[in-house]
């Protein structure tokens, strides 16, 4: 390795983990549910049992969420990648279905809930 | 003299297809390795690091051409919302990687650290450019893990384009062959 490799190294590392803290940065608020569509981006409560509608590009992606658990319930998608993804439950967890434009991550949280999303 | 030089661009055009069809077949031999989906690895960049040391400038502009087309109907994205990000990408990857090619004396950087800065360039813009144009903010929580993974896929292609230029014979013949 030469000096200027090193240097790109390191600049990748402090990259990645500025944009990790800068993402997962772990906050004292309380969980939040947040969706981005096309739409905009909406906040829904994590502790009321509902189904959300996401209304993306090729149809609407139905997202469940059932004590305190967020799942993608139905897609409109090819791959259902968004599916497969499984159940969300705490602060910097995710889900994404990229080919109908759908976000969803839980904001908020605690700091060991942070970890667990370092997990996927 | 301008008529010699023309020839030999001329005689070096196969050459540049060539490197092209590499870089395409390249992003085939992708699909051997299990990423998530919104993620690549970049194995098409191998054949543009190796090129870095004999192509002129217009020359791996026209790479860089043949790269991202290939690599979009290679990958079907051709006409999609994807191909502007990943052909961003490449382009900003191409841009920060001759920089630092031309700039930085060859002494103080191998192809590892080009492939490094060119993977951090790509997907930075390539997060940057769905956060603002595409996706939205929300697709910042991807960043880490497109940057992270970045730095270990650019760490390894770097690793075996260096590797490729100290060993391949074949290699230092096409360079022999530009020289003479």
């Amino acid at each position: 390795m030469k000096p200027f490799d090193i240097v790109f190294l390191l600049l990748s590392l402090v990259l990645t983990a500025g944009s990790a803290w800068a993402a997962l940065a772990p906050t004292n608020a309380p969980l939040r549910l947040e969706v981005q569509t096309d739409g905009g981006l909406y906040t829904y409560p994590l502790d009321t049992d509902q189904e959300i509608k996401a209304v993306g590009p090729l149809g609407t992606t139905l997202v469940h969420v059932e004590g305190r658990a967020v799942h993608v319930e139905v897609s409109p998608c090819a791959n259902k990648v968004c599916l497969a993804m499984g159940t969300i439950r705490q602060g910097g967890q995710w889900l994404a279905c990229l080919p109908n434009h759908v976000f969803i991550r839980i904001s908020g949280g605690s700091a060991e809930a942070s970890i667990d999303a370092g997990v996927f | 003299m301008p008529g010699s030089s023309k020839k030999m661009a001329q005689a070096r055009l196969p050459l540049v297809a060539f490197f092209g069809a590499l870089s395409l077949f390249f992003a085939t031999l992708e699909y051997l390795f299990p990423t998530p989906p919104w993620f690549r690895l970049g194995l098409a960049n191998l054949p543009i690091l190796l090129a870095l040391d004999f192509f002129t400038f217009p020359e791996l502009l026209l790479l860089l051409l043949l790269k991202v087309i290939g690599q979009g109907i290679v990958n079907g994205t051709l006409a999609s919302q994807a191909f502007l990000l990943s052909s961003s990408g490449s382009l900003a990857s191409f841009v920060v990687m001759y920089m630092a090619f031309r700039l930085i004396p060859r002494g103080w950087i191998s192809l590892i650290g080009l492939s490094l800065a060119g993977s951090m360039a790509s997907n930075t813009v390539q997060v940057g450019l769905s956060m603002v144009l595409i996706f939205g903010p929300a697709s910042g929580i991807i960043a880490p893990w497109f940057l992270g993974l970045g730095t270990l896929s650019g760490l390894g292609i770097g690793w075996g384009a260096e590797t490729l230029k100290r060993y391949s014979r074949w290699l230092r013949r096409v360079k022999l062959g530009q020289s003479s």
